[in-house]
């Protein structure tokens, strides 16, 4: 019976002690950073955002000197990483990829609470770049055929969602014709879906597809950035082929906004130094983002006027929420 | 190509290797026997350490886990009634009712068996016919995707046990609820009540803790506040009831050899996933059985067939990851990372790129099995002293790995929450006599029937001629009528053998 007390009594110990665990000084006496951070990646694990977090944070914990702890938040082509980062606490310790497409593009065509003046950036650290290809034994050698055939027939195309999709629209109301749109969850399987012919396009990056240019299966037909693709340089893009569209996606590091000034600079001075660390940049190459930077500033300029650009386009294909 | 396999097999055997790959399956199979904890987040966990290791190690150490993990959920699916992992969920009703006969080793040891049989048959055809059988499943258009979901539906009548009707309205509820969240092609959110939450979905894991774990634990804790049990599961009454006999092997093995070749088939398709070939197996099985009323009760079949065919798709998950790099299910789509990480693209090329890590892998594969049936046999006798604790432990136990496993997913209390309230609909789902199962059948197929109908209509420009377009749709819809066939000619002669024991009995 005694024993039984003691237990007890050993036990209600502990957990009063754990009270104490909680409460520690406020963290403004310390250098910044004091404590581990967290790194909010609004997509799905294994993807390229998540494999790009996760290389450019262990080049950062070296020089921040804390762990940089990765979580996902995937959902809803984004912004769900998005919203839980702009409700985070903004000293400092919560940061996440504020990437390009959820913040420029998405909220022409749903509601979502935030602006891209709700964040503070870092720096942008990675570009995509989307093209258009067709299956490598149809009879489609350019834009201009796919074209005239979709006023004869049906013709429907393959695509994970937006911003890719918007290169198909320019191409309607540039040319007067239609096509179906196929949603797929991913791109991969866009792009599957195109090697077993049950569409006839697809719309999608650089990484679902260069591996059947390669093998000859699939035939990149434009570039919908306004870059051409550096494994097909002799490609056009559709600018060059005279549609006014340019999809590029941007990858970047933000804060939610009212981070006390002193410690941005910290973080941007770091990863700034991160960016151009050797082995995150093997790692970069390897998943097929090679590097690039924008420091903070120059990227939320880059998002906002890429977002008033995208609005216009949007909104003159009828597709504005 | 057996020289490259040969190489294969040396690279992997090497201390560290071996190494890393008994730490990867021990880490797999412990988070995939804990309820709350799953496969896919054994794999999250180990992905950073793979950062900087070789392609053959990482990749053997990560399917190592996927094998492991889904392998667990079968651990904690027989002794405590509660699904590790979704894969698992068709094992609990078998597995369980065999554990409160005492023989609960001899289910895991039989779903062992099942599983490893399973896993190495898709290996070999992984290794033998790959590139054939990913360019078949090409093939397999939203069309084709879409009669065969119609025919998946058909097996919420079989998993329905005693009335078809309310195993169909389990199943429907079960669709009902998986619409909630986005559209899958306007992405308009739909029954999401304006909460922001919602608007990704339910998670499948979420609900599944909720509907068939903690559920399940409600309705025993009810038995025993009347009194009903103390220790957990019996101990086993022979040392018979500890084993698999051979003549029981025996008898199981066309099941699981059927369940193998389904698995694969499920597995070769992308995005189906292994909780649907396992309740595929285990419909096969029970409707080929001679004794198919023994399914639900303990049928040591039952086990083996879901067993079999949930760890048949680790295997041919491979097929169109290798092929096309195309997942077959979320764990597939992080190991794509994976291999990202390392440089190696999976996809067509990488047979020509880096086929001394694809032959390394095919090897890593044979050898995680090996590997998980030596480490599990031997670990058996602890798993089974585990369930012999009171309840009084262990339930709380494993509420508490439910609801911080499930925490665990998203950082999100809401996901707890949501998990609550199935436990609360599926324990008022049992007292109604419905089946949860049924209702998780519905929720998993919804999605991937309503995406694919939508797809092939989009592409049919609203012409339904696209379900009838190939040979392929042609043999699913047979295999459709016939399954809705034998599920009213069984149903019919329930009902007699019903009617004709109430009247022997009310003669007396």
């Amino acid at each position: 019976m005694k024993k039984q007390y003691l237990v007890l009594a050993f036990i209600l110990i502990l957990s009063i002690s754990l009270v104490f665990v909680g409460c520690s000084s406020k963290q403004a006496a310390k250098k910044f950073p004091s404590q581990p951070l967290t790194l909010i990646v609004n997509y799905g694990g294994g993807g390229s955002t998540d494999l790009s977090a996760r290389a450019i944070g262990q080049a950062a914990e070296k020089i921040l000197g804390q762990p940089i702890t990765i979580v996902n938040k995937a959902g809803a082509s984004g912004t769900t990483g998005i919203i839980e980062l702009q409700n985070s606490k903004n000293e400092g310790y919560f940061l996440g990829t504020t990437t390009f497409s959820p913040l420029a593009i998405v909220p022409h065509t749903q509601q979502v609470p935030y602006t891209p003046e709700d964040f503070e950036y870092i720096l942008g650290y990675g570009q995509y770049l989307y093209g258009i290809a067709v299956k490598g034994d149809s009879p489609y050698k350019t834009v201009k055929d796919l074209v005239a055939d979709a006023k004869k027939k049906a013709i429907s195309y393959s695509s994970s969602g937006f911003p890719n999709i918007l290169a198909m629209i320019a191409l309607e109301k540039a040319d007067g014709v239609k096509f179906t749109y196929v949603p797929y969850a991913s791109g991969a399987e866009a792009a599957t879906a195109l090697l077993g012919g049950h569409v006839q396009a697809v719309v999608q990056n650089v990484s679902d597809i260069e591996s059947f240019l390669k093998t000859g299966e699939m035939r990149l037909i434009a570039s919908c950035s306004a870059k051409r693709w550096d494994i097909a340089p002799e490609i056009s893009t559709l600018k060059e082929q005279g549609y006014n569209i340019d999809i590029t996606s941007w990858l970047g590091l933000g804060v939610p906004k009212g981070i006390p000034a002193e410690n941005l600079k910290i973080l941007r001075e770091a990863f700034k130094k991160a960016s151009e660390d050797p082995a995150y940049i093997e790692i970069m190459k390897r998943i097929g983002l090679p590097p690039v930077y924008l420091d903070g500033d120059a990227y939320k300029k880059f998002v906002i006027e890429g977002s008033v650009e995208i609005g216009k386009v949007i909104k003159e294909m009828g597709l504005g929420k | 190509m057996l020289e490259m396999l040969f190489n294969g097999f040396a690279d992997v055997i090497s201390i560290g290797n071996i190494g890393f790959l008994v730490f990867g399956v021990m880490l797999g199979t412990v988070m995939g026997a804990i309820p709350g904890l799953t496969a896919t987040m054994a794999i999250a966990l180990i992905i950073p350490m793979t950062f900087y290791m070789d392609p053959v190690r990482s990749l053997i150490m990560l399917i190592g886990a996927y094998n492991g993990g889904i392998f667990g959920g079968s651990i904690s699916a027989i002794l405590l009634s509660t699904p590790g992992t979704p894969a698992s969920a068709a094992t609990s009703a078998d597995g369980f009712a065999l554990a409160k006969q005492g023989k609960a080793m001899k289910a895991m040891k039989m779903a062992l068996l099942a599983s490893i049989h399973g896993c190495l048959f898709s290996t070999v055809i992984l290794i033998l016919v790959a590139a054939p059988i990913a360019k078949f499943a090409l093939k397999f258009g939203p069309g084709e995707y879409t009669v065969l979901m119609m025919f998946s539906l058909t097996i919420i009548g079989s998993a329905a046990g005693k009335s078809v009707v309310k195993g169909l309205m389990g199943g429907a509820l079960g669709l009902l609820f998986s619409m909630v969240g986005l559209d899958p092609i306007a992405g308009i959110p739909r029954l999401t009540f304006s909460i922001p939450k919602l608007t990704g979905g339910i998670d499948l894991v979420v609900m599944l803790i909720g509907l068939l774990a903690v559920s399940e634990i409600f309705v025993q804790i009810e038995k025993i506040a009347r009194g009903n049990i103390h220790a957990h599961l019996p101990p086993s009454a022979t040392s018979a009831d500890e084993k698999v006999s051979l003549k029981e092997w025996k008898q199981s093995y066309k099941t699981v050899a059927r369940s193998s070749v389904i698995g694969c088939v499920i597995g070769a398709l992308p995005a189906l996933g292994p909780t649907l070939a396992a309740y595929l197996g285990y419909d096969m099985a029970k409707r080929s059985s001679k004794h198919p009323e023994e399914f639900g009760k303990g049928s040591l079949e039952g086990v083996a067939a879901s067993e079999a065919a949930n760890n048949a798709v680790c295997g041919a998950n491979l097929i169109p990851l290798l092929a096309f790099g195309v997942p077959g299910d979320l764990v597939a789509a992080i190991l794509i990372g994976a291999f990202m990480i390392q440089g190696i693209t999976p996809g067509p090329l990488i047979f020509r790129e880096a086929p001394h890590v694809v032959y390394g892998l095919y090897a890593g594969l044979i050898v995680a099995n090996i590997v998980l049936l030596c480490i599990t046999w031997f670990s058996f006798k602890w798993f089974a002293k585990v369930a012999q604790l009171s309840t009084t432990i262990i339930y709380p136990v494993v509420i508490m790995f439910c609801l911080v496993g499930v925490y665990a997913l998203n950082q999100s209390l809401s996901d707890v929450w949501l998990m609550l309230f199935f436990s609360v609909l599926g324990y008022f789902m049992i007292k109604f006599d419905f089946t949860p199962a049924t209702f998780l059948i519905g929720f998993i197929l919804g999605p991937l029937f309503e995406r694919n109908l939508r797809q092939a209509l989009l592409i049919s420009q609203g012409s339904f001629d696209i379900f009838f377009a190939s040979p392929i749709t042609w043999f699913l819809w047979i295999i459709t009528a016939v399954s809705i066939f034998t599920l009213i000619r069984r149903n019919y002669r329930d009902k007699k053998t019903h009617k004709e024991t109430e009247a022997e009995r009310l003669e007396f």
